[in-house]
């Protein structure tokens, strides 16, 4: 009976140890490593995500999984700059537009959608005050497009504008189109406001009348060759004050992001332009028919089931992102102190814009390079 | 024990040992493995920064590399993940930094002539101004810098270190505040200099100073400031400036009055934050970064200014420092070096590095982080700093106007006078002496002129005054020559060649006398008082002759040059036959 009892013990414990044993040496193995790109606009809230997300231990086929983060630019990934290959490639893409991804399925990369959205911003206007109050004669005007470009067209020089002789030039900011999501939607939300029609499917802006209406605008930008600010032009204006960037139409999120800075400078004014352009961030597959598709498929499936979850997407106000499906509330610190230079928790928005082809933008963004 | 109670213990202890050997993470134990030291599979990244960076950069390295030696991700601070490769910063430049020109011109140098001397391979080449990211790409005719995105990591406008009263007067004879360039011209051009802006003990010579704009950031952004401003006065209107203007002759005569004003320039700001803040009588004005000027308000020269220095932000526009991080676009860079590059930029954005930054005089490009002290008005800054900024030209442009720097820079009269006295022979210093004089004249440029004098009991002139393109050969053999003998007619040698100088009153060159001497005058028929008299006769011209004496060994008359030195609002220069080549060359720097 004693025996049996010291039998029974010995089993008891090699079996337990079996347990644990074989679940130290699992989760003792390697990863298996994927990696989902991001446009830098989202990349903040997407690390801070997938950190959470590889913390939970999630497994795909007995093995445990992690995702490694890697920041690019939309425009960078469909204009080839950075070409992606089947030898070579992110296993997810968190886009910050669809367009990015339908021009890249068009380029003939290899990604497929997984969802259409996991977070918004809408374009912004916006200014310090006391340049915005001269352009807009003390909001007797809207700041857009339609005040702003015939006023340039006319005049760039502050004193002849009714502005201050050592303000000098106008300095207009928005991202460089050829690299930058925000800035290429800038170009987009012009593009309709000269056409009066958010439907640039047809457009052709190769015209030479909306190039003549456009030029002032681009040249009253800091140069987007040689200079260093057009990185992050938000962060430029928040760093450098008016000094460096007056008037700009930034992604609400960077304006969000860069707002304290901004006003410890000079108070901004915001306002959402009538032709709006909304960054939607839709998360991408890359596909193929590798042997790691699978794995791939359900690694990806189990991050994109993540970020869509509720405590992922509350968590896109404090980045300035707006959630996929709701609107931020007065709580959040960035939209609360949004709210007195603009930020609107549920705006109305303009007419969303339709993009036109790749080809029609792509030329248009050399010549915008060529000219500024 | 029986048998079976030893079994059950020995199993006990197996699978115990079992389980404390091999934890989640397949370490051998729960000790931590934490050292100060590189972990073997980091990442390197290499980075060169500009020379004002050394104030804080060696700490951000220290901290980013102990967070990696201690397995946390530096930006997150938490442990790293599985799988996640540590990064190791590692700096090229031993804590001192290197001038953006060279280190440019090195990374070219690397891709286009790899046998030359001066070949740079960082990862992260952290200029002052983004000017020579662009200017790599133009020279090397591939994108060597992805300008979009070399994130500025710490900002410094270009400013005008003015004395207080210098610019108050200014201010009170124009009767307006906003100053700029062409307020700085009217006293150029006001016939009587300070004399006309009630500057007690006024002169009327204007001192002016900037560095080297072939390698100097500071001197690149100050000599684009100047073509904007000639071209203003010109009639150009237009926002950025063009090749046209840069090439345009009318033009090129305005930065040349401007230049004008030159007292003498410098390859490195480290000698003007020193020359300045000794005080009006040495320098008028001086173009710095804002956080030079900072450094020096802060009593943190050798020299403590006697009064306030303060940042003149140009009405007409400045140009923001924005010390951006370029990442080498090249084939010793690999992706993965890229990618460690960008933690390492992440990491110097977050905010207690921004506040070391900030501490250092440099306004914080991370909006999160407030200005605050030492941007206080004491220290002569404003809180809103510059009002506008000029655009920066396309790189073309700024090529063109480096390339012509030797059409409108101050050229120079110097005259070399050298002590071949018998103390000369002694650890050979005339050996090193005429070395360091040959490389002294290999670094001028060749719109200079030159001549040489040596003194020992007798003043012996050896080569006449003259276009150093023409006398270089007849420099060469005379420095070889030299032979030391004889005792020191020092005061007679200064006072026969600066009156050399002053005969030729019309000058618009630089004039200048740099003396090296290793013992006390033991063979003049003068005196010194005879050599300060001489040398401030000459301080009340428009274009002073200026002394730079070199104190050379440990004989040197210390006190007898720095009166000189004193007179002439210069500074002593202290060398010995270990480093007396280095002083030289920072001497020829000054023209």
């Amino acid at each position: 009976m004693r025996r049996r009892g010291t039998i029974f013990i010995v089993l008891f414990i090699l079996i337990a140890a079996a347990i644990v044993g074989a679940s130290r040496f699992l989760s003792s193995q390697p990863p298996l490593e994927f990696t989902v790109a991001v446009d830098p606009l989202a990349q903040n809230w997407l690390q801070e995500a997938v950190n959470s997300f590889n913390n939970s231990q999630p497994v795909v086929n007995t093995r445990r999984i992690i995702f490694n983060v890697t920041p690019i630019d939309d425009p960078v990934v469909w204009q080839g700059q950075h070409r992606w290959t089947p030898a070579s490639h992110p296993d997810a893409w968190l886009a910050a537009s669809s367009l990015s991804l339908r021009y890249a399925l068009s380029s003939g990369l290899s990604v497929s959608n997984v969802t259409d959205s996991l977070a918004r911003t809408p374009l912004v206007w916006g200014g310090y005050v006391s340049r915005v109050d001269v352009l807009t004669t003390n909001g007797a005007r809207k700041l857009d497009w339609d005040l702003l470009a015939p006023t340039l067209a006319n005049n760039d020089n502050w004193e002849l504008l009714g502005g201050q002789k050592d303000w000098q030039f106008v300095k207009l900011g928005f991202g460089q189109p050829g690299n930058k999501i925000g800035g290429l939607a800038a170009l987009l939300s012009g593009a309709a406001s000269y056409l009066k029609n958010a439907d640039l499917s047809s457009a052709v802006l190769s015209q030479k009348a909306f190039r003549d209406w456009l030029l002032p605008v681009v040249k009253a930008k800091p140069s987007f060759s040689n200079s260093g600010i057009t990185g992050d032009p938000a962060l430029a204006m928040a760093s450098g004050g008016p000094s460096r960037i007056e008037i700009a139409l930034f992604p609400e999120a960077q304006w969000l992001l860069n707002l304290q800075g901004m006003n410890n400078q000079e108070e901004v004014r915001l306002s959402y332009p009538a032709y709006q352009f909304v960054l939607d961030f839709p998360l991408a597959i890359w596909s193929d028919t590798t042997p790691q598709a699978s794995d791939r498929q359900t690694a990806v499936g189990l991050l994109n089931d993540w970020l869509n979850a509720e405590a992922q997407q509350a968590t896109l106000p404090n980045y300035g992102l707006r959630p996929a499906s709701s609107e931020p509330t007065a709580d959040n610190p960035l939209f609360k102190f949004g709210i007195p230079s603009g930020i609107e928790l549920n705006p109305t928005l303009g007419q969303s814009i339709t993009p036109p082809s790749a080809n029609e933008l792509s030329g248009l963004i050399q010549w915008v390079d060529a000219n500024r | 024990m029986p048998v079976s109670k030893r079994i059950l213990a020995l199993i006990v202890m197996l699978v115990a040992g079992l389980l404390a050997a091999c934890d989640g993470n397949g370490n051998n134990n729960g000790v931590s493995q934490q050292t100060s030291n590189k972990p073997a599979d980091a990442v390197e990244v290499t980075i060169i920064y500009a020379p004002e960076s050394a104030l804080y950069m060696p700490r951000v390295i220290q901290s980013f590399n102990q967070l990696t030696s201690e397995g946390k991700n530096p930006v997150t601070g938490q442990p790293r993940a599985s799988g996640e490769k540590p990064v190791w910063v590692t700096d090229l430049t031993d804590g001192k930094g290197g001038s953006s020109g060279t280190v440019m011109q090195g990374i070219i140098n690397a891709i286009i002539a790899p046998n030359n001397s001066n070949v740079a391979k960082p990862v992260i080449f952290e200029p002052s101004v983004s000017h020579w990211l662009a200017l790599a790409n133009e020279r090397s005719g591939r994108q060597l810098f992805d300008l979009a995105n070399s994130q500025p990591t710490a900002n410094a406008p270009v400013v005008m270190s003015i004395w207080e009263s210098r610019l108050q007067a200014i201010r009170n004879k124009v009767g307006y505040e906003d100053i700029g360039w062409e307020e700085l011209l009217q006293v150029l051009n006001s016939p009587n200099g300070w004399c006309d802006y009630d500057i007690p003990g006024c002169r009327p010579a204007v001192y002016y100073g900037h560095t080297d704009p072939r390698i100097s950031s500071t001197g690149l952004s100050t000599l684009i400031s100047e073509f904007y401003a000639a071209a203003r006065i010109n009639g150009f209107t237009g926002r950025e400036l063009t090749i046209d203007q840069v090439r345009d002759t009318a033009v090129q005569e305005g930065v040349r009055n401007i230049e004008a004003l030159i007292r003498h320039y410098s390859s490195r700001t480290t000698e003007f934050k020193e020359y300045i803040a000794q005080g009006p009588n040495y320098l008028d004005f001086v173009a710095l970064e804002e956080n030079d000027l900072i450094f020096i308000n802060e009593g943190k020269t050798q020299y403590k200014p006697p009064e306030k220095l303060v940042a003149l932000y140009p009405k007409e526009g400045t140009f923001w420092h924005e010390h951006p991080f370029g990442i080498v676009n090249a084939d010793w860079v690999t992706q993965e070096q890229k990618d460690a590059a960008q933690v390492f930029t992440q990491y110097i954005l977050l905010e207690p590095q921004q506040e070391i930054i900030m501490a250092e005089g440099f306004r914080p490009v991370n909006p999160n982080v407030k200005l605050a002290f030492p941007f206080v008005p004491e220290n002569g800054v404003t809180l809103e700093g510059p009002k506008t900024v000029l655009d920066v030209p396309a790189a073309n442009v700024i090529s063109g106007i480096q390339e012509s720097w030797s059409l409108v820079k101050k050229q120079a009269d110097i005259l070399l006078l050298i002590d071949t006295s018998g103390s000369m022979q002694d650890e050979d210093k005339i050996g090193q002496a005429k070395a360091a004089a040959l490389k002294f004249l290999d670094e001028l440029s060749p719109g200079n002129r030159v001549g040489l004098v040596s003194f020992s009991d007798s003043i012996v002139p050896r080569v006449k005054l003259a276009s150093f393109e023409t006398v270089r050969q007849d420099l060469d053999a005379n420095i070889n020559g030299l032979r030391a003998d004889g005792g020191t007619a020092l005061f007679d040698a200064l006072a026969s060649t600066i009156n050399d100088l002053n005969q030729d009153t019309a000058s618009e060159r630089i004039r200048a006398v740099v003396v090296l001497s290793d013992g006390e005058d033991t063979a003049s028929s003068g005196v010194l008082n005879d050599v300060l008299r001489t040398i401030e006769a000459s301080r009340t011209d428009l274009n002073p002759v200026i002394v730079i004496p070199v104190a050379y060994g440990s004989n040197a008359d210390i006190d007898a040059l720095s009166s000189i030195a004193r007179a002439s609002a210069t500074t002593v220069q202290s060398g010995d036959p270990n480093n007396i080549t280095r002083v030289l060359e920072i001497i020829s720097s000054y023209f």
